[in-house]
Order: structure tokens, then sequence, then C-alpha cells
């Protein structure tokens, strides 16, 4: 299940952080977050803010290629996943994210329609959609599995 | 006395196994470009990512190339990481059982570093080398300096990989994915008549998300057909930029760092522009200039086989309890 929660309009990247703090304070017991969006809306990049808050300093690089990223701070486990490249239900299987997805304590998947049977817990659904002169307007919506 | 060494690679899409005989490259098997003539039985169409299944198959296929046992193997080194953690657990363990049966020792082997000691198949590049590695997930600039093994990454990308954008902006063109290699066609027949910004980002890092979303925004302002007609030019203009931004780093490395050699690795290094113009920059400056076959460059074993073999020579181990990791 799936209700709309509240939208933040972004004018500018610089803008991010503090956009990320408000999704934060919002919603405090949520560790999973599910994104969508066009190629180019910026989802990688949200992300990169949203890992970069928990204090990362390494390079938040985009895991299309590689499809799963982990990060790790402070005995933090942060998990970045891209499903895009994943053709179905047993290929996600091998690549062990749904098993990872148990032992994180944050994760953020784009591309996440497929991972949806194995989300437990109540998640975040980000729409990022392209608005006029490169704004952009983020959705936020609960996930209720 | 030579060293026979069974190279294990399983970081991602697709599964290798290469036999060498100290540096000489006796077979290099990849699972999605397997021969199927040369084998004697029917093979079938191995998919990516399905390690477990592959792995098998592409280790015989290795054993009859090179023609020898596995009994006669010396040492067996496999991909450690970077990489999908579940994909490197297929080949480690595979690795690891290999070691109990014929009691040899391992080697684990770092992915990056090894596209890197690519270049030591074929060649011996003085050192400091200086080597632009760019693939499907990675762009770095890695100094190696005093032996083979002694890496310094000085620069990386912080975000998309080059051979990402590639792929990316393709999609963005209408172009299947991954489709970089059709926007090198393309950009055959066009002229670099679009001019586009560069991202101006500081040191010898990369990005080229910014790049992607500036043409995507770009492209929005031509028609369906117009993109159709104007696709040799676009994809010339774009390919120029992408080598470009490459270059301007690489240029600028090697005029602060002044290794005494340099090279290009990872998959892009097939690109026909990224080619032409690291040779032309090596003349340029005066700088032996290497690039390895295509069949080296992109994800193999053979690479981990000779980084396994210089790791062997200064009895650089792993063990049993050697895990996985993801980065």
């Amino acid at each position: 299940m799936k209700s709309n929660f509240f939208t933040f309009n972004v004018c500018q990247e610089v803008e991010l952080p503090l956009v990320i703090q408000k999704i934060q304070t919002s919603f405090p017991n949520i560790s999973i977050f599910l994104f969508e969006g066009d190629l180019g809306a910026g989802k990688t990049t949200f992300i990169k803010y949203f890992i970069q808050s928990f204090g990362v300093k390494q390079e938040v690089q985009s895991p299309t290629f590689s499809i799963a990223n982990l990060y790790e701070i402070e005995g933090l486990k942060i998990l970045h996943a891209d499903l895009y490249r994943l053709k179905d239900e047993n290929e996600l299987i091998e690549t062990g994210i749904p098993d990872l997805l148990a032992i994180v304590d944050f994760a953020f998947i784009e591309w996440y329609e497929r991972i949806l049977p194995w989300i437990e817990k109540n998640a975040i659904i980000i729409n990022i959609q392209v608005m006029e002169n490169e704004k952009r307007r983020l959705t936020c919506s609960i996930y209720n599995p | 006395m030579a060293f026979l060494i069974l190279a294990i690679e399983t970081s991602c899409d697709d599964t290798s196994v290469a036999i060498l005989c100290d540096k000489v490259i006796l077979a290099n098997v990849v699972s999605s470009q397997l021969d199927h003539s040369q084998y004697g039985g029917v093979v079938p169409e191995l998919a990516s990512r399905k390690h477990l299944v592959n792995l098998q198959i592409v280790l015989e296929q290795a054993l009859y190339q090179a023609q020898i046992s596995l009994i006669d193997i010396d040492a067996i080194a496999f991909t450690q990481g970077p990489g999908l953690l579940g994909s490197l657990l297929v080949g480690i363990n595979y690795a690891k059982g290999l070691s109990i049966a014929l009691q040899k020792p391992l080697i684990a082997v770092n992915h990056m570093e090894a596209h890197i000691l690519a270049h030591w198949i074929d060649y011996t590049p003085e050192l400091p080398f200086l080597c632009l590695t760019v693939s499907g997930g990675h762009t770095c600039l890695t100094l190696v300096q005093k032996n083979p093994l002694n890496h310094q990454v000085i620069g990386r990308t912080l975000d998309d990989a080059a051979g990402e954008a590639f792929d990316k902006i393709a999609k963005l063109l209408g172009l299947p994915y991954p489709g970089g290699p059709f926007i090198d066609k393309y950009a055959q027949q066009g002229q670099p008549i679009y001019n586009f910004p560069k991202p101006q980002i500081p040191n010898y890092d990369f990005s080229f998300s910014g790049f992607k979303t500036y043409i995507k925004n770009f492209v929005n302002n031509f028609s369906a057909e117009q993109v159709q007609q104007e696709l040799p030019n676009l994809c010339c203009s774009i390919q120029n930029a992408i080598v470009n931004i490459l270059i301007d780093k690489f240029f600028k490395a090697i005029q602060d760092l002044k290794p005494k050699s340099v090279g290009i690795a990872g998959g892009v290094s097939a690109n026909s522009t990224l080619r032409k113009k690291v040779q032309e920059l090596g003349n340029t400056l005066q700088i032996p200039t290497y690039i390895p076959k295509f069949e080296y460059c992109t994800d193999n074993a053979a690479m981990i086989g000779i980084t396994g073999y210089y790791k062997l020579l200064s009895q650089n181990f792993g063990d049993l309890g050697t895990v996985p990791y993801a980065r």
C-alpha cells in the first residue's frame, strides 16, 4: 500500500541537505528509502547527499554498474543499490541484496520494484520529477508492506 | 621453474577463468564470449551473474584450451573485491574448495589493481606508470610506483563512471541500453559540431552526472526526428566531450607527476576516440603509451592471473579465512 505524504520543491542542489534533514526528522523510524524518477532526474545525487549526511567521507558513486555499494560509518551499515540492470527475481536473489537488506541499518534503492516482496517494514518512496527550469519536485509517500 | 596459475574472476557480470604459465596466458575464457566451436561438447548460453552455473563450464573450457589438468596447477588466484558480495562469494568459495582439494596456495587479488596489471601481460611499462582506468563501473587515475603492485589512486569519479555516461546518454538518444558502442559507431559518421560545457572539478577527480543531465536537456530541444537526423553529429560531439574530460585530467596528471610511461585500462579503452587521443597525447609528450589488447581490458581472469603471478613472486598469499570486500 502506498499513501501520499508530502512534497518538496527543490530549485537548486544546495537545498538538498535541508530537505534530507526534514525527511529524517519526519520519519525517524524509517530505514528503507525507495526511489523513482527518470534517467537524469537526480536519484543518485539525492542519495549521495543522504549518505553523506551520516558522515560518510568517501565518494558516493553511482551503483548502476556495480548494482550495490556498501558504506560503513561509525558502526552504521548503509546500502546503495540500483536494480536497473536486473532482469528477474532470480537475478536479484543472486546479487545477495535481499539478504543485505536484513542486515544493513539504512538502504537506498533505485529502480526498486523488484525488491518489494522482500520489504517487510514501512519504507518511504521518494518520487523525483523534473519540473520547468531544472527544478525538481520530490514527493514522499509511505510504503506499507 | 615455471608456475601454473589458475585465476578466477566473478566480481560483476561475467564469469571468467584463466590459466597462466608464469606471464604467458594459456587460456582466458569469459562467459559472455565463450567460443562455442572450440569446446568439445554442447555449451549452453551463459547468463550474466549466474556464476554458480557458469564457473564449472568456464573452468572446464579453460583447462581444455590450456591442455592441462587441474592437478598441474601451482596456485589459485581469485578476485577478492571490489564487486557484488554475492558474486564474489561464489568465486572465493570455489577457489577455497580447489585450494583444499589440490593442497595449493590461494592468492587474493583486487579487481581494480588487476585492470592496471593487465598492461604487464604483454609489456613491462617503465615505472612510475600512470594509468587511466575507464569502464562501465569505474573511472580513476592510478600511479604505479616502485613495483607493479604499488598503487596509489590519485583521482576518481565523484558520481557516474565514464562508461556509464556513454550508456545512459545512448539511452537518452533512443539507442539500446547499454549503448556506449553505438555512440562510437554513429560518431564515426559525424562531426563534433556541438559544444558542451566541461564540468569544473578540482584535482584529478571526474564527474559525469551533471554532463549527463546537460545532454538530457540539450536533446529535449530536438524533436525525435531531429535526434534521428542529427544522431551522427550528436554522438560525435558527445563522444569528443567525454573523451576530452578524461584526456584533460590525464594530461594534467602527466604534467604534474611526470611518470615514465602511461596507459589506459578498462572496457571503455575500446572507444576509438579515446584510443586515438591517448596515443596522440603520448606522442605529443613523447612518453611511452600502452593500451592492452581488448580482451585484457574488459573484465577477464587473465588480469587476475597476472596480478596473482606478481603476488606469488612476492609471496603475498591469501588463506581460507579470506573474505570478500564490496569496495
